[in-house]
């Protein structure tokens, strides 16, 4: 073969490469939507301080002031693959990357808050007590810090090198103790220095997402087995299992002994705190995913049909129906007498519960993303965690927007 | 959403959920039955590609032959390879354009797998935007994923190796070193070994179900291929380097078509060569098995959806 037919297949074997690149690409873009776990970690607040999840993988906190000198940031959660390849699918607890950096964990959960509790020892050897932010990642592992110290990591669930299935049921503190369901369907108990307080986890009939409440020495949540449990909060064992349509990943709520949540069968269900019992059902127009939220009597129940409806909580009748114009699957929030909701499309609303005034009006419909995650409300103020690693503040009357980065500052 | 998203996406994420029910909840199954359905429906216009890339194969001889005879006339070469390719029914489009038609209905079905697998939290936030009203009550979500023990929405190892394989039997299959441009067959070399490394990783990367799609695909091709082409270089024959018998008939069958070309009388050509060779320019009809069309008609599958 001469020179030139050897430039000329050389470039031909180029071209056939380039080719199976660009399929290569393809394939990797058409699916990157949903591919790659990101997290819907919503704002907690604790004596002036917000505490959230970043894209990053990281606690990160902040005043309620938005200053951004009192920014403060929690070691990376540790990704753990499983999956080969660039880790575009698999088990990576992470995103994908092909470019051989660690991918970051996604955290769902919304951190949780424990006050009064051992963080440490001083040199004394006397016990330094203070609060922790307890942090549940899709890497299967439970991480505590110490809330005015965020490298101070307090303890870790379970410990060194061992990892429980992955997380996206948030937690729940109660009293000295923290339940959270895994995508194995066990539901844990720890105390609040991370060690387990019933004999055995229990076990659902499959994934728990749903986060559980806890109410009246109950535990209370749902499964993707398509049942809703109430544990004994001290032991573990089950008092009541009611069986629904489809899968729960619906948070509860309870008020006045009677529980209220959503389930893929389209139905919002009011069940008997008691004994497990119905009360009444509702069937809406698509998926209840978001958590219900209850507001002088009335339950609002939003679906992902870009509807809220509010049901008399004893009847179950409609009272209320707006349309939000998008799927709603973050929780909604109560400022004053209005219901702040959000959809996935990125539109804030400020649902009207009283007979006087508009029924419904836009907070903002320019958020720069789907809102997933939970939303909060201090003082007439939202407070979203989007997913840009930023925490986004709408002043619910007028709209006023105000924004911080919470990324990891580069270099730092 | 997009008009790709209502035309081919959300039917087909809607087909497979409903499927879904009715094969026991089973997305493994379901993915096989899907994936079938749709190969079956496309399958004329799969075998209409396969056609027109085989008889374009069988060309590659008589096309060489014009390069060299042609070397200082492009004009002329170009006008002969026109002709050769009207006279024995081949046109680029009868490649193309069946291709061209079944490639976004493939890429649907498989955004719909990946889509309806939900492997994460927000995939599954995702499908619900894809979901009829009327799909609603069937869709049991999220699909079981659970299939012969392996777990439809993480990797596995065993069936990246097994789309690797099938992938490149599949390439073997197609692949036609007689007769071509050693730099064609240079490329034809590097497509039966690229493809199927690239397939293999992308697998070991994403969800099995995937990799379960592509491998069924894989395996109905190499059926429709063995139907068409028969085992091509797969043949031990041609693997091992026995007795080239299809040899000499290719040789015959290039010299006569050099000679059918330049209109020069063919004094070694046998009564049996006429017999199996040009017949009114269908040259193609002589597969690489040494197969004629009129032998291979008895197949029933050639019968319903038309052979050579």
């Amino acid at each position: 073969m001469n020179l030139k037919s050897r430039k000329s297949l050389m470039a031909k074997a180029g071209l056939v490469i380039a080719i199976l690149l660009i399929i290569g690409m393809l394939l990797s873009g058409c699916v990157s939507q949903g591919m790659s776990p990101i997290g819907w970690s919503g704002v907690v607040e604790n004596n002036g301080t917000l505490y959230t999840a970043s894209k990053e993988g990281r606690v990160v906190s902040v005043s309620i002031k938005l200053e951004n000198s009192s920014r403060s940031w929690a070691e990376p959660l540790k990704a753990v693959s499983t999956g080969g390849g660039c880790g575009l699918g698999g088990t990576s607890s992470g995103g994908g990357s092909c470019s051989g950096a660690v991918a970051a964990v996604a955290i769902y959960g919304t951190p949780a808050i424990a006050n009064n509790i051992q963080v440490g020892i001083d040199d004394s050897g006397a016990p330094v007590m203070g609060s922790i932010v307890i942090v549940a990642g899709y890497n299967g592992k439970i991480q505590a810090y110490q809330t005015n110290n965020l490298s101070n990591k307090v303890w870790e669930y379970p410990s060194g090198g061992a990892y429980i299935s992955p997380l996206v049921s948030g937690l729940t503190v109660s009293g000295n103790r923290i339940y959270f369901g895994t995508n194995s369907g066990l539901l844990y108990c720890l105390d609040t220095l991370g060690k387990e307080k019933w004999s055995a986890p229990f076990q659902a009939g499959d994934q728990i997402w749903s986060t559980p409440i806890v109410d009246n020495d109950l535990v209370i949540f749902g499964s993707f087995d398509k049942k809703v449990y109430a544990l004994d909060a001290a032991t573990g064992a089950k008092k009541w299992e009611f069986a629904t349509g489809a899968t729960v990943m619906s948070t509860a709520i309870a008020q006045d002994g009677i529980i209220y949540i959503g389930s893929l069968d389209s139905t919002l269900y009011a069940i008997n705190e008691a004994d497990g019992s119905q009360v009444w059902d509702f069937k809406a127009d698509n998926w209840i995913w978001a958590r219900p939220v209850y507001l002088n009597g009335v339950v609002y129940a939003a679906t992902m049909g870009d509807k809220v409806y509010g049901l008399d909580a004893k009847s179950g009748s409609i009272i209320h129906e707006y349309a939000v114009e998008g799927p709603v699957a973050s929780w909604s929030a109560v400022a004053g007498n209005e219901v702040i909701a959000a959809t996935t499309n990125g539109k804030l609303w400020a649902l009207n519960t009283t007979e006087s005034g508009n029924k419904q009006r836009l907070v903002t419909s320019n958020f720069p993303s789907g809102i997933n995650s939970p939303l909060m409300v201090v003082d007439n103020i939202i407070y979203v965690n989007g997913l840009d690693s930023s925490i986004y503040t709408f002043e619910v009357t007028s709209g006023n927007p105000n924004k911080i980065d919470m990324k990891y500052p580069v270099g730092k | 959403m997009n008009i790709w998203d209502i035309i081919l996406l959300q039917p087909m994420i809607n087909i497979l959920i409903a499927l879904s029910r009715f094969l026991f909840n089973n997305f493994g199954i379901t993915i096989i039955a899907l994936t079938l359905i749709i190969r079956f429906i496309l399958l004329p216009l799969t075998l209409k590609q396969l056609h027109a890339t085989k008889k374009m194969q069988d060309l590659q001889p008589k096309i060489a032959e014009l390069q060299k005879k042609y070397a200082k006339d492009k004009q002329m070469l170009a006008q002969e390879q026109m002709r050769l390719m009207k006279e024995s029914g081949v046109s680029a489009s009868g490649c193309a354009v069946p291709m061209l038609i079944q490639f976004p209905i493939w890429i649907a079905l498989y955004q719909a797998i990946i889509l309806a697998l939900a492997a994460y939290p927000e995939s599954l936030l995702n499908l619900s935007r894809y979901i009829y009203s009327w799909a609603l009550p069937l869709a049991v979500l999220p699909l079981n994923n659970t299939f012969l023990g392996m777990n439809l929405a993480d990797p596995s190892t065993i069936l990246a190796v097994l789309v690797g394989v099938s992938m490149w039997v599949q390439q073997k299959m197609v692949t036609n070193s007689e007769g071509q441009d050693p730099r064609v067959a240079q490329q034809s070399q590097i497509m039966l070994w690229m493809m199927p490394i690239m397939f293999t990783f992308f697998s070991l990367s994403f969800p099995s179900g995937l990799s379960l799609y592509w491998l069924i695909s894989n395996i109905f091709s190499v059926v429709v291929q063995y139907y068409v082409t028969g085992w091509g270089e797969l043949s031990l024959k041609k693997m091992w380097g026995g007795p080239k018998k299809d040899a000499g008939k290719d040789k015959d069958l290039q010299k006569r078509i050099y000679l059918e070309s330049s209109g020069k009388k063919d004094s070694t050509s046998s009564n049996t060569n006429r017999k199996e060779g040009l017949n009114n320019g269908k040259s193609a009809d002589i597969g690489q098995d040494g197969r004629r069309s009129d032998q291979k008609s008895s197949n029933p599958f050639k019968r319903w959806f038309g052979g050579n």
